[in-house]
């Protein structure tokens, strides 16, 4: 077990965008987070990583309460996530952006240079994958939306995070390229890698994820193995029903 | 180049001994130390500062209360100046930082603001009469130019510092702040700790130029240390010269104390101010990077970023 949630509630005015949602995501799996839009499945993220802060309940990393902490200190434990909408660094180099993540704010660390040799060859290597070392000089406001994703992908990977949280990885983005992100995540996920993303395409959850929690309402509705999860009827009236 | 004309700058007051150039030189070396720190907040950061003269009036008001009330040698009150500034960044940033954008610029305006009324306010400060400062040790035909070499190396400092703040993990995650604040904190980057430090850096140097120019013009008032006039000044040099560059600075202080006297000589004080305004709404218009970014046009050279667009990349 990674993440443990219980009864996590938060409230946007009168609305309630998560309603006491307890779930717990299997150690080193792609878990797949899916539900209607406005089910909540994007606050939650929010939540988990101090972005937001929560109006009820707790949730705990590897037995350690997370719920309070800042979005630094959220990545200086080795998780780091993507936002929907991207948000790489348009004025900093494809290099510059892959520099930017960190797992520590020591001032004797911030006073370092940050292109030392082993984050440069790393950044090269990623750029490869890419098919962006040409432009690797270039400022990211070039990139189109979908290689603004795939960037945005790629800056999770920088640091040696243990879980990467994805919010609609593929999104907006052409099928060939989806498919090499999908190849990519469970790649990353045979190194030990573990992922927590939302996703839409069910035909993309149902493939890439090992387990699967659905949000409806803000409220937790199943959890299971994906071939469940297809055969749960209040999911499949959640999805096509009303 | 740089070395050379840093060499024709320190050769400089062996030629020349007039004392209106030095005076010209001197008023650019306290512009370059004070747009340059205003700029690793305001230009690499993000965070428009309008009132940057505070840490210059409380230098200025630092060197000549140790001066006058406690005779502390000139240049060790320049120090305690400079860590004074910090002091106040230190606590003014970590409340004021939280705040974006224009309410940011307004929060530092009330703070400048509220500096200048406390100086006025101040008996044993001279409130508004302001204090009188011991007379230069130096012979008048040599007097200028110790306080030449002290804000050429100042303003040195001033920009070696920023420039080698620009090469850390410290510059890069500032400039990430920059471009998206919430991207960066998702990305590990302690933000309040990077806006802060370089808040605190940035209020150093001003500090000591401030400290610096008051002992130079051998009196300090609350009106013209804390003359919203200078960080006026700061914005549209920088903006004149390229914000978020380091030679940006250097370029704009020079050209504005330059084009200054030219002004004044041919136009007068009034008509000065309502070109200065007329270059800034052209700048704005036409060439938001600084007058940097004419050569980014013409295809090379890194690109200046603008204080008008620095919220563009947001949805």
């Amino acid at each position: 077990m990674s993440f443990e949630f219980r009864e996590v509630i938060k409230d946007f005015g009168g609305i309630r965008a998560l309603d006491r949602v307890s779930f717990k995501t299997p150690h080193g799996a792609i878990t797949g987070l899916i539900g209607p839009n406005g089910s909540g499945k994007t606050t939650l993220f929010n939540v988990l990583t101090g972005f937001l802060p929560m109006d009820g309940g707790q949730i705990f990393y590897k037995n350690d309460r997370i719920d309070g902490l800042k979005p630094h200190e959220v990545v200086e434990l080795g998780i780091i996530r993507t936002f929907q909408i991207t948000r790489v660094f348009p004025k900093l180099t494809l290099l510059e952006n892959l520099l930017v993540p960190t797992r520590t704010n020591l001032i004797s660390d911030l006073l370092r240079r940050p292109k030392t040799p082993k984050k440069l060859e790393k950044a090269q290597q990623l750029l490869e994958i890419i098919g962006m070392s040409a432009y690797m000089h270039e400022p990211a406001s070039i990139l189109s939306f979908g290689q603004s994703k795939l960037l945005e992908l790629t800056l999770s990977f920088m640091i040696d995070a243990d879980i990467i949280l994805l919010d609609e990885p593929s999104a907006g983005i052409n099928p060939s390229l989806q498919s090499g992100i999908n190849d990519w995540i469970e790649a990353e996920n045979k190194e030990g890698k573990e992922f927590l993303i939302i996703e839409h395409n069910m035909e993309v959850v149902m493939n890439l994820c090992h387990h699967i929690i659905v949000l409806h309402n803000g409220q937790k509705l199943a959890q299971g193995e994906p071939a469940e999860i297809q055969q749960d009827e209040e999911v499949l009236d959640a999805y096509l029903g009303d | 180049m740089r070395n050379l004309v840093l060499v024709l700058l320190i050769l400089f007051p062996v030629f020349v001994r007039d004392r209106h150039f030095l005076h010209i030189l001197i008023a650019i070396f306290v512009y370059v130390t004070l747009v340059q720190s205003w700029n690793l907040p305001g230009g690499y950061t993000g965070y428009t500062s309008f009132g940057h003269v505070l840490f210059f009036g409380i230098g200025a008001y630092t060197t000549a209360i140790l001066m006058v009330f406690l005779s502390v040698p000139a240049v060790v009150t320049y120090l305690i100046a400079g860590i004074l500034s910090s002091l106040v960044a230190l606590i003014f940033g970590y409340v004021s930082l939280r705040l974006k954008g224009p309410y940011f610029a307004i929060a530092t305006l009330a703070l400048a603001t509220i500096g200048r009324y406390v100086f006025l306010n101040v008996e044993i400060f001279g409130g508004a009469e302001g204090v009188l400062m011991p007379m230069s040790p130096f012979s008048p035909d040599i007097e200028k130019i110790p306080y030449y070499y002290g804000s050429l190396l100042v303003a040195s400092l001033t920009t070696l510092t920023v420039y080698l703040i620009t090469k850390t993990r410290l510059g890069l995650g500032l400039m990430a702040i920059r471009e998206n604040e919430e991207k960066a904190a998702g990305a590990g980057i302690n933000t309040t700790k990077h806006k802060v430090i370089a808040f605190i850096v940035s209020a150093f140097f001003p500090g000591v130029i401030g400290g610096l120019y008051a002992s130079y013009l051998e009196y300090v008032n609350p009106d013209s240390c804390f003359s919203i006039l200078y960080s006026a000044n700061i914005l549209l040099m920088a903006i004149l010269g390229g914000i978020g560059t380091i030679a940006g600075p250097i370029l704009g202080a020079a050209v504005v104390v330059i084009l200054s006297e030219i002004f004044s000589l041919v136009i007068g004080h009034q008509g000065r101010l309502i070109v200065f305004g007329l270059i800034l709404t052209f700048m704005a218009i036409y060439l938001p990077g600084g007058l940097l970014s004419v050569k980014e046009k013409f295809g090379y050279g890194k690109k200046p970023v603008s204080v008008f667009d620095q919220n563009a990349g947001d949805e």
